[in-house]
This record gives structure tokens, sequence and C-alpha cells, in this order.
């Protein structure tokens, strides 16, 4: 009963974590607009988050001194002065998280200053996780055998 | 992977026993201090143009948290020019052993025999430590701090009495230092028990006294030996070895972890989890708050933060282990079964530093080519680098590493407490409270 339990579990976690993008709601394409005031401790709003397949309009607006966004995993990359913001454009096809990065020195809080772009539904990290823990649950299971069985035969 | 004698190698045990490769090591570790601290005081404000920032936070961080800590422990202590300087101040000697000793030679105070003032310490630089990372002048001064510091103990102490029981990162590296594959034992603890004149400890005309204060003979972990290695100079039987052993050995033990080494544990665990929710998480008021040290905002950063590392996490762990010790059949004392389960806590520990070290350092790691250029920011090009650009390296890549080294910390902690526990409803608390904190972590550095 225990051993069926686990395998239930390791299958779930499995089927959750390579099947669950087919179970995400899929819904038309939006045009969504966000406008990021970026200073030296930071972007605000610091999350943004969009359906994969929509086209982000994307302000970046320098508060203080000039700033720069680099989005992990797309070509936009976009520089704003005070006074002249910068404006990039770009359509969202891959789910998941995606870091945002100040891309200019912009002062002694710079390297850590940063949000996030989150492509598709909330639970897509944590479908990926459970595949991980799914992973390591079998690789633990099966080491456990491959051990008793190497001291069964020792 | 067995136990194995590496210093069987002739060639390798005349290597250790030699003091010049080590000094030649600890002198360059001493002329890059002493560069860092000039390029902190003289060099520009701006902390990634800046060598004291870069080099230290960036470049030597990664190649401790994420090289020499998980494979060679305490490696770092038998070179680092910190203690270096008070070692050779006291013993009035650079290279060879001395009879000559300077300072006062107190015995260190019974009552801090422990990690508390580690614990002391860590925490007081934490609490500061935004500041610390991006400010060069900050770094320099902290540093040039330590190094005044430890000198004042070694001449008002004796032997290493700093590194052993205040060095802030000395504590933090022993704990880890159990999961490295090497360790400094004696082989056969009967010609110990023999041997009248215990130069390993007393020292003789070969070599200094253990100055980390350690009996070899008891060394059963690697948290207080510094690999400083004078005890292979100076036991005449030729009875000491360093050994490559399997990762984590020294937390299979029976005896488990005192009071004050689970706490740092705990704390050092619950400080990974702030630091990357400060640095790394998008949340820019508490940056603020963490950077504006002395300010209200800064208060209530330090009293969150102290209440989370030491009254949170601890807490935590304490019901993890109630309800385990309730679930189970023994009737073990809880602070013991604390000691014993607090083990699990140090892989998965080490793991949440290096999955949020793996962050910063692969993005900010190109600023290190500019600086190498130019240290002080004053528009030199030494090497041809001064105008390389920022391209955060791996930034694909990075989340799955962080993930995978995450559930290999999880994993870790789950085996070792599975394999202190006799049964799988004793182990579930303890293993729940361990996914909870990786989990979270998971929650701040891959969004």
């Amino acid at each position: 009963m225990r051993r069926l339990a686990t395998v239930a579990a390791i299958g779930l976690a499995v089927a959750l974590g390579l099947g669950g993008d087919a179970l995400e709601r899929r819904q038309a394409p939006r045009l969504r607009r966000f406008t990021v005031e970026a200073s030296a401790t930071g972007l605000r709003p610091a999350v943004l988050r969009v359906a994969a397949g929509d086209t982000v309009w994307l302000d970046l607006v320098a508060t203080d001194v000039v700033h720069g966004l680099w989005i992990e995993g797309y070509p936009a990359e976009i520089t704003a002065e005070p006074g002249r913001p910068g404006r990039a454009r770009f359509v969202a096809r891959r789910p998941g998280s995606f870091r945002l990065r100040c891309s200019i020195p912009c002062g002694p809080l710079h390297p850590f200053v940063g949000g996030w772009l989150k492509v598709g539904h909330w639970w897509t990290l944590w479908r990926r996780l459970a595949l991980g823990l799914g992973v390591v649950l079998a690789a633990g299971l099966w080491a456990r055998r491959a051990n008793r069985s190497w001291h069964a035969g020792s | 992977m067995a136990r194995r004698e590496l210093t069987r190698s002739a060639p390798l045990r005349e290597l250790l026993r030699s003091r010049w490769p080590q000094l030649v090591v600890t002198a360059s570790m001493l002329g890059g201090f002493f560069l860092v601290v000039a390029a902190g005081l003289l060099g520009t404000p701006v902390g990634n143009r800046n060598l004291a920032t870069v080099g230290v936070w960036i470049a030597w961080w990664a190649g401790l948290l994420l090289v020499a800590v998980p494979l060679w422990g305490r490696a770092w202590c038998a070179v680092c020019p910190i203690g270096a300087v008070g070692d050779w101040i006291q013993r009035g000697a650079v290279l060879e052993p001395s009879a000559r000793r300077l300072g006062m030679g107190r015995r260190w105070p019974r009552a801090w025999r422990n990690l508390w003032l580690q614990n002391a310490t860590f925490a007081g630089l934490a609490l500061s430590s935004v500041v610390i990372l991006t400010n060069p002048r900050v770094t320099a001064l902290v540093l040039m701090g330590l190094l005044a510091a430890a000198a004042c103990a070694s001449l008002l102490f004796e032997r290493r009495a700093f590194c052993r029981y205040v060095c802030p990162l000395g504590g933090f590296i022993g704990l880890y230092a159990s999961l490295a594959p090497v360790e400094l034992r004696v082989k056969d603890r009967g010609i110990c028990r023999g041997h009248r004149r215990k130069t390993c400890y007393l020292g003789s005309e070969a070599g200094a006294g253990c100055p980390w204060l350690v009996y070899p003979a008891a060394l059963d972990r690697n948290t207080y030996c510094g690999l400083c290695l004078e005890c292979l100079r100076t036991c005449p039987y030729g009875n000491v070895a360093v050994n490559r052993r399997p990762f984590g050995a020294d937390l299979r033990g029976t005896e488990g972890l005192g009071l004050d080494e689970a706490i740092k544990a705990l704390a050092l665990l619950g400080t990974a989890i702030t630091y990357a929710a400060v640095l790394l998480g998008p949340w820019g008021e508490l940056k603020a708050a963490a950077y504006h040290v002395g300010s209200r905002s800064w208060l209530g950063y330090a009293a969150a933060y102290l209440g989370f590392v030491f009254g949170v996490m601890p807490g935590g762990f304490l019901l993890a282990v109630w309800l385990s010790r309730l679930l189970g059949r023994g009737r073990e004392p809880v602070r013991r079964r604390f000691g014993r389960l607090a083990q699990a806590v140090v892989p998965l520990g080490l793991m949440c530093w290096m999955a949020f070290s793996l962050s910063f350092v692969l993005a900010n790691w190109s600023y290190v080519w500019p600086v190498l250029s130019d240290p002080l920011g004053r528009g030199w090009d030494l090497v041809g680098t001064a105008g390389a650009r920022w391209v955060p390296y791996l930034s694909s890549l990075t989340p799955l590493l962080q993930a995978g080294v995450l559930l290999l910390g999880l994993a870790w902690a789950a085996a070792l407490v599975v394999q202190h526990t006799e049964t799988v409803r004793e182990a579930a608390p303890v293993v729940g409270y361990c996914l909870l904190v990786a989990v979270g972590l998971a929650g701040v550095l891959l969004g």
C-alpha cells in the first residue's frame, strides 16, 4: 500500500510537471501596457504578470538617474533618462518567471535593482518544482533499493 | 566513497609539511587584502567599478562559497590573511617556528568557549551587509577592523582565539566544513594516548602547538580544525593524516550539534532567506530599509531580521522536533533530539547559500573584467578589459541550477533526518520543515 502511494505521488508529480502546460487555460492574446518607474532602490511595479502570447508594451520611466532594463530571455533592452522614458514592445511567448534587471549602474544598490516578468499561471514554477521533487523521490527510492540489493548480494 | 589517506603519497605529504607553499599563498592573499583595502579607501565610490566590492563580494565570495567550502572545508582559514597577521605577531616569526612569544597569552574565558560570540558578530555584520556589499569604503573599513581585532586578540589571548571564537566568517565556514570531502584526523588514537609530550597540542621545535586550540586526537569533526597543518609537522610518529572521505561524513554521528551550533545552523539558514528576499526580491522598500543603517526603517528591519533568524527559524524547528518526538517511540530529551536533527539543516543551509549566491554572482560576474583593468576606477586600462560591458552569464540556466541545488539540499537533509529517526512518521515534521524552507526560498529566487 505504501509503495503504491509513493509510486502514485511520483506519477502525479511527473504528470503535473510535464503535462501541466496542456492544462493551462488558453485565452486570446491581449495587448498589455505597463509603465515601470525605476529608482535607485527598485522598480515599481516590480512584478509584471501577463498571459503567454500577450503583446507587452513597456514604458520605463527614470525617476532619479539614468536606468536601463534588461529582460531575461527577451531581446528587449530599454534605457530611460529622467524626463525621457524608454519603450519596448515584445510578445511574451515563453511561460515562466523571467528576471528584470537594471542594466546601467544607477547607484549603490544597482546590482540588486530588479523585478520579475511572470508569463502564464502562477503555478508554472510549482509544477516544475513538483517534477523535481518527484525525480528526487524516485532517485532516492532507486538508491535505497540498489543499496539493499547490494547488501543482500554481498 | 570510502576514506582514503591522501598523505600516504610521499610527495603530497612533504608538500603539506613544508611551510613554504602555505606562506606563499597566504602572502599573496595578504597582498590582495591590502590592494582591496587601498582600492576601497582611495578608489571610486561606485561599487560595481571598485575592486573592493567586486573583488571581495563577487569574485572571492563565489570562489569561497561555490568551490572552496564545499570541496575543501576550512582550507581558506589556512591561508586567510586576517588570522595570519595576528599569528605572525604572536609567534614573532613568519615562517619557521619560534620559541619567542609576544603578547599576554591569556586563556580565552571559559564562558565564551562556544559559538555564541560568533553568532553575535555574524548577526552584527549581516544587519549592515547591504551597505558593506555595495560601498567600497565600508568594505575596506570592515576588513581593516577584522584585521585589527584579530591582531589585538592575538596580543591578549593565546593562539588563534579570534579565529576560533570571534571571526564571523570562521563560524560560517566551520559549520559548513563538516560537509567537505576532506578531513584532517589522527590515524591511531592509541599512539596519541601513549605520547606524553603531546607535541601536536603543546608544540615543539618542529612547529607550534595547535593554533586552533584543538587536541587532534579528539578531533571528530571539521568544524574547529583550521587546516593549518601544524600537527602534521609536529607529530613525531607521522600519526596525523589528511583524508579524502564521503561528503557530509561528520553529520552521521548520534551525538549531534551543541545548542550554539544548532542555533548557528538555523540562523544561517534564516540569513540566506533574508538576503535572498532583501537583495534579490522585488521589494524596493525592504532594500531601502536594509541600506539606510541607523534609520527608523532600518531599526524595524533589524528587529525583524533578529526575530526571524533567532526566533522564528529555531522556534519552528523546535516545534518540528517536538512533533517528531511526539510521533516517535523514543523518549529522548527534546534538547538532545534538537541537536541531533539540526545536523540535517547543515547541508540544506549550504545549498540555500549556494542557490542565493548563484543568482547574483553569475548576473554580476562581468563586472570583474573592467575592475581587473581599472581596480581603483580611475580610468586605467591595464589589461585591456576596462570597456567590457555588463552581461549576465548563464541567465537562462541559472534558475535550473538554483532549483537543482535546492533540491539536492532538500534530498540531503531528508536523507539525514531519515537516518537519525526510526520511523517515517517521526521524520515527517522535520522533513516538512526543510521542505517549507526550500520551497519558500525557491519562491523568492525563482519567482
